[in-house]
């Protein structure tokens, strides 16, 4: 059943602070994703090979890329870690929701059909944006607020809070929706139907992954940019 | 002559950017001013007023990212004409 963010029943309390399966679910790919890296890492070589290679591949093209959507290298390098993060944590949220057998288990839903994670995704990287700004601009980050005149504060301050808004209702929205679709076409036609709704949503989970992750990068490239 | 390299990722965020930023404006706009209205019950002004600074700011949105490209293309130009 979809709770629509709010709480269905504590699995366990840990002190005053219930504890549900979404946040469960949490912890489980957090760790999952923990695994991984320590697997690829535990062993280091200065000639890499096999995981160790890979990741080392996707880390150069990742720093690569991020270089070339922000422009400035050392913001890319500074926020590359965190926005990787955002990226893998969302891929694999979106995708535990096609788990075989996940849909048995009550009340299980991805993470990220939950509006709390998006928000606390999209929260972190409004947080991010400003201290961004602030490190690369000072003070000065504040005269962008009334850029190019104090008229234009009430524009700019909007656009600020839109910019959190759209990454958290949007993947929220996807992913809510598409789960819903998939339970609803599960339960009317059990076969096929839902099959090929499964191999759009694969899809659907990388792209807004990707999404969430160059807006994220595109906001703290804006931020630390020259315009500021 | 030298084929113009795109840069991708860049483009690629400014038109995700600007198709959800515009959208994003106009609807916290309209939304906001609707939910002042009911708080303060007051007849659709702040429905309005809400609007209005949604579409100034989508205007603003669209008019920066238009500056930018201009700006990097001349960018790209005189980077060309000095290569």
């Amino acid at each position: 059943m979809f709770t629509f963010g709010m709480l269905d029943g504590a699995l366990f309390h840990i002190g005053p602070i219930p504890v549900d399966h979404i946040i469960v679910t949490q912890w489980v790919i957090i760790a999952l994703i923990g695994l991984v890296a320590f697997m690829a890492t535990r062993d280091m070589q200065m000639v890499p090979r096999g995981l160790q290679n890979a990741f080392e591949a996707l880390i150069v093209w990742t720093y690569d890329f991020f270089t070339q959507l922000m422009d400035k290298e050392h913001i890319a390098k500074k926020y590359a870690p965190l926005l990787s993060t955002f990226f893998l944590f969302i891929i694999v949220s979106n995708y535990s929701g096609l788990i075989p057998g996940a849909g048995n288990i009550p009340g299980y839903q991805p993470p990220t059909a939950n509006w709390n994670t998006t928000l606390t995704l999209a929260l972190i990287t409004a947080i991010t944006v400003q201290i961004a700004g602030f490190s690369e601009h000072g003070v000065h980050y504040l005269g962008h607020f009334i850029s190019p005149s104090p008229l234009m504060l009430p524009l700019n301050l909007l656009e600020e809070i839109t910019h959190p808004l759209s990454l958290f209702l949007r993947l929220f929205g996807n992913i809510f929706g598409e789960e819903m679709i998939l339970a609803f076409m599960l339960y009317l036609v059990p076969f096929f139907v839902p099959a090929l709704l499964m191999g759009l949503s694969v899809l659907l989970a990388a792209i807004q992954a990707v999404v969430f992750t160059i807006l994220s990068a595109s906001y703290i490239a804006t931020a630390t940019g020259e315009g500021h | 002559m030298a084929e113009k390299k795109q840069n991708w990722p860049k483009a690629l965020a400014n038109a995700i950017n600007l198709a959800t930023s515009v959208a994003a404006s106009v609807a916290l706009g309209i939304l906001g001013g609707g939910w002042l209205d009911k708080k303060f019950d007051t007849h659709m002004v702040f429905t309005v007023i809400g609007t209005l600074l949604g579409i100034a700011t989508a205007g603003k949105i669209m008019w920066e990212r238009l500056n930018d490209r201009r700006v990097s293309s001349v960018n790209e130009q005189k980077n060309e004409e000095r290569e």
